[in-house]
């Protein structure tokens, strides 16, 4: 990567001209807060007990009216969230076609990073930290969770720089990251899941495991899940495998079957982990799903 | 039926049946590459098709390859070629009709029998013939014969003979009928009618020779087969009688000719009026062997074995000869009491006849005094020895009648024997007139004149080949009887002589019976026969060669309805003539100049040759033909004509279209099916 590479910095303002537009109307009307804050803060007295433990003790209470009470406080409320990002070479195909860095509008690949930036923008405008591991792209970008804008901008520019390559290895990138993350902490899966899923739940469980708010967005392109070809095609995987030849006509009937089961299997494989998916589309603006996935927060 | 092609040059095209089997290896596989993010869903896609593509495949290469192979075959204009129906040929004006009464015919199907089905069609034929045309009429039974002796064009006449047809008991000469038909219609062309049953694996075959001269002067037979719904019939198919428990065994074949198994009663009548009854399972088309144990003792003559069938109920009895069964038995006209046993031939006799008792041995004596010659019978006596009796003459008639009736006498020497009685009253049975007695040693000597060495190949010594005839020279004589001098003859012979020469045994043949003279005595009186080993055997040879049978020597020949039979009556004499009698009475015959009876059955059952009074001469058992109860249809008319005159009959047929149209057809149903199956793949 260069500074100066002018379609990667194009690239990068897209980034954050999307964010904006999206966060922006995120914001709009809304009145509460993501979460309660990021402070330890009093929240009232207690009588004291015997055996409550005495560093909780108000010893200036104690003082002026010779009362014992106990101090109690407001839990943890900072959420850190993680944002896990699938940039495999599936995600490079779609209705834009097959490309090397395929356009951010339209494209699987660029419906996840805009989905990414523009919830990384949001959260850490609401103060809370974010942190960014990118899956696939033959390249490993580990980003711990912070706030602040440099964060953010290091963020966006890692994202715009990332091509699709590779395969995400679900399972295993998985099982590396669940281990790590801080306890209580919000993951975030952008992803096409387009590996069997038994590769891939049992690791979702060590999110579950760690308390972690487990949310997933499955990014999907409406051309290839309904097999909207017309003439037969000899199909590929830019992660590799055989060829399959393939006539669309006729066998869409079946395939359509086939996609639902599937769609239906990677969300219940989230919600049997105590996670939600949400599917999105490509032609599909962000802000529908996000609205949904905060929502649904609250 | 046969398969040619017209133009065989153009199968060479087959070649392009390997079109299909390239396409199918070569299959059109898509050029544009497109990269797809759902791999993952494609793969299960085509998990779940891979079992329908195996199917379809292979089954759409073979569709059209039948389609290119069916098109090739087209342009190579193949032709079928078979032998079809009757050739039409009317219009000849000249017309036989055939009609079968044979005892398949009686066939009871629907409430009627085939043969009054078979009437009903020759009817309902003549009656559609166009007036004028010239009608002939052939019934077809054991043989063939005319009806009405010339063609006429009087079709009222042939309705009329036709309905007054039977069907009878013969068999079927199909042969015979139609060379009938050939006469009639004196070599012109024409039709030949023939309505048959077509039953009996050979019928149809003989006649070939017969169709083939038919065919070479343009006259067609047109075969009306008249079958039953349910064909079917039993029949006793052959009975034997043979060896086994109390009086043996008789082993009854049935057979079932039908396509339906069954149960029927099958039931064994013996001359003496028995009758024993099992009921047989019989197997589609399948025969069954029953066994019969019958009684100790059983009159010989006619017996028969029947299987129920309504069906076809004509051949369900089988007529046969059973030997008489049980003891003979046999008179011993004691004439000269004796004080002590060992003058007495009585005591000799009895032991010598009966050794174990009457019931377990084959023969059953009776002493009686010469008073109860009186009550002699033929049909129940076979066998009477006058031992020592003093004067025959009251009963001479009587004897005389019963050995002309087949029975056997034995005349036996003694003190009591004098010529002039005997040679007064039994001339007509001794072999020579009596002489007188004769002593070859004194009487109180101890010994005597032994017996020659007899001719073995006399029956009644066959059985003393080896050790016994030496014990047979051991029997010994003091004193005989001689005889006048006489000729031997096919009617007299001396079967046995003492040593010197002097006659020991003589035969004569009376009517069906026999006379046997021994010039000694059976007891101890005038020799010493009865102490020797060889007595007992000869007394049983000699009653077993006499009486062997019940009545007699009589003749038993089989034959079949509707067959000729002879029966020679070599002592037919004077102006008397036997009387013949059937199943249904008396019936005429023929004598011819040698004396041969000629009789022809037209009925099963025991037949009869008898003179007035006498037991009869001959009995015959007939029965239907064996291959008249076979109700299996033989070779088709039409199919042996067919082979006869195949360019008379031959049928073809291009199937070049027909393979073209099929061709088109498999090659829409590989294009739908293709469609239908492939639902996606590539």
């Amino acid at each position: 990567m260069t500074p100066w590479d002018p379609d990667l910095l194009a690239r990068i303002h897209h980034l954050h001209l999307v964010a904006k537009r999206v966060v922006d109307s995120l914001l709009h009307g809304a009145h509460r807060s993501l979460h309660l804050g990021s402070a330890v803060e009093f929240s009232d007295y207690q009588e004291y007990c015997p055996g409550d433990p005495l560093k909780h003790l108000d010893w200036k209470v104690l003082g002026r009216s010779d009362r014992l009470v106990i101090r109690r406080f407001e839990a943890e409320t900072e959420l850190a969230c993680n944002l896990v990002v699938d940039v495999s070479g599936d995600l490079g195909t779609g209705v834009s076609g097959r490309s090397d860095r395929p356009a951010l509008d339209g494209s699987k690949y660029g419906h996840s990073l805009c989905l990414a930036a523009s919830l990384a923008a949001f959260l850490i405008r609401r103060g809370e930290p974010v942190g960014l591991h990118v899956l696939g792209a033959n390249k490993e970008i580990r980003m711990a969770p912070r706030t602040g804008k440099t964060h953010l901008a290091r963020m966006m520019a890692a994202l715009a720089d990332v091509r699709p390559e590779g395969r995400a290895e679900l399972g295993r990138c998985l099982g590396e990251l669940g281990p790590r993350m801080r306890r209580r902490s919000l993951v975030v899966i952008v992803s096409d899941f387009m590996e069997e899923p038994g590769e891939w739940t049992e690791e979702l469980g060590a999110f579950g495991r760690r308390g972690a708010d487990l949310v997933g967005f499955h990014v999907m392109d409406r051309q290839e899940m309904t097999l909207d070809f017309q003439e037969p095609s000899l199909l590929y995987s830019p992660e590799g495998g055989a060829d399959i030849s393939l006539d669309p006509v006729g066998a869409q009937g079946e395939f359509l079957a086939i996609a639902t089961a599937w769609r239906e299997e990677v969300r219940g494989a989230f919600v049997r982990q105590g996670g939600r998916a949400y599917e999105t589309w490509t032609d599909r603006p962000l802000q529908e799903v996000l609205r949904r996935m905060i929502e649904g927060r609250r | 039926m046969s398969f040619q092609f017209l133009a065989p040059a153009l199968l060479g095209l087959s070649f392009l049946v390997i079109g299909p089997i390239v396409a199918h290896l070569t299959r059109r596989r898509p050029t544009n590459r497109t990269a797809f993010g759902a791999m993952l869903l494609v793969q299960r896609l085509v998990k779940r098709l891979r079992r329908r593509q195996r199917l379809r495949d292979p089954l759409l290469m073979v569709i059209r390859m039948l389609a290119v192979l069916l098109v090739v075959l087209a342009v190579s204009r193949p032709r079928l070629e078979w032998q079809g129906g009757v050739p039409e040929n009317g219009g000849s004006g000249t017309v036989v009709v055939v009609v079968d009464g044979s005892m398949s015919m009686g066939m009871m199907d629907r409430g009627a029998t085939l043969g009054s089905r078979a009437r009903e069609a020759a009817r309902a034929l003549v009656e559609e013939l166009p007036e004028g045309t010239r009608i002939g009429l052939v019934r077809v039974g054991t043989r063939g014969e005319r009806v009405l002796p010339l063609l006429t064009t009087d079709g009222r006449a042939v309705l009329e003979a036709i309905s007054s047809l039977e069907t009878g008991n013969g068999s079927t000469d199909l042969a015979g009928g139609l060379h009938e038909a050939r006469g009639l219609l004196e070599g012109a062309p024409g039709e030949i009618h023939v309505f048959t049953d077509g039953a009996g694996p050979t019928v149809v075959e003989r006649a070939q020779g017969e169709l083939a001269l038919l065919l070479e002067r343009d006259i067609a037979v047109v075969p009306h087969v008249l079958q039953a719904t349910r064909p079917g019939n039993l029949s006793v198919s052959r009975v034997e009688y043979g060896e086994g428990l109390e009086g043996g065994t008789l082993t009854v074949q049935v057979m079932n000719h039908g396509g339906q198994a069954m149960e029927a009663p099958c039931t064994v009548g013996l001359p003496g009026g028995t009758e024993i009854t099992v009921f047989v399972q019989l197997e589609a088309n399948a025969s069954s062997t029953e066994q019969f144990t019958v009684p100790p003792e059983v009159p010989g003559g006619v017996a028969w074995a029947r299987i129920e069938d309504s069906q076809l109920p004509a051949d369900n009895t089988h007529f046969f000869h059973l030997p008489r069964v049980g003891a003979s038995r046999v008179l011993v006209v004691d004439g000269d009491p004796g004080t002590t046993p060992i003058r007495s031939e009585v005591y000799f006799l009895e032991r010598a006849l009966a050794p174990w008792g009457s019931l377990r041995g084959g023969v059953l004596p009776e002493v009686i005094s010469p008073a109860g010659l009186v009550h002699l019978d033929s049909e129940v006596h076979q066998v009477v020895f006058l031992a020592n009796l003093s004067d025959p003459g009251p009963y001479a008639a009587g004897l005389v009648d019963f050995v002309r009736a087949g029975g056997g006498l034995v005349i036996s020497g003694g003190e009591n024997v004098t010529a002039s009685r005997y040679n007064g009253s039994l001339r007509d049975l001794l072999p020579s007139p009596l002489r007188k007695t004769r002593n070859l040693v004194g009487l109180d000597a101890t010994g005597g004149v032994p017996l020659s060495l007899p001719d073995i190949e006399i029956p009644l010594f066959s059985t003393f080949s080896r050790m016994g005839r030496a014990d047979l020279a051991k029997m010994t004589a003091r004193r005989v009887l001689t005889l006048e001098p006489f000729s031997e003859s096919e009617e007299v012979r001396t079967l046995a002589r003492w040593e010197g020469g002097m006659a020991a045994l003589v035969e004569r043949e009376v009517g069906r019976g026999k006379v046997l003279l021994w010039t000694s005595t059976l007891d101890l009186e005038w020799g010493s026969a009865p102490l020797q080993a060889s007595f007992m055997p000869l007394i049983q040879q000699v009653v077993g060669q006499l009486g062997g049978e019940s009545r007699g020597g009589g003749l038993h020949p089989v034959a079949q309805v509707g067959e000729w039979v002879e029966v020679p009556l070599a002592d037919v004499e004077g102006s008397a003539l036997p009387v013949l009698t059937g199943p249904e009475g008396a019936r005429s015959h023929r004598m011819d100049k040698r004396g041969v009876l000629r009789f022809l059955p037209e009925e099963p059952g025991e037949w009869s040759v008898a003179y007035e009074g006498v037991p009869p001469l001959a009995q015959v058992a007939v029965n239907i033909s064996p291959e008249e109860s076979d109700i299996t249809p033989g070779r088709e008319l039409l199919a042996i004509q067919a082979e006869l005159a195949p360019e008379l009959f031959a049928r073809r047929a291009g199937l070049g279209l027909p393979a073209l149209w099929v061709a088109v057809l498999l090659w829409s149903l590989q294009a739908i099916l293709g469609r239908w199956l492939a639902r996606g793949e590539g």
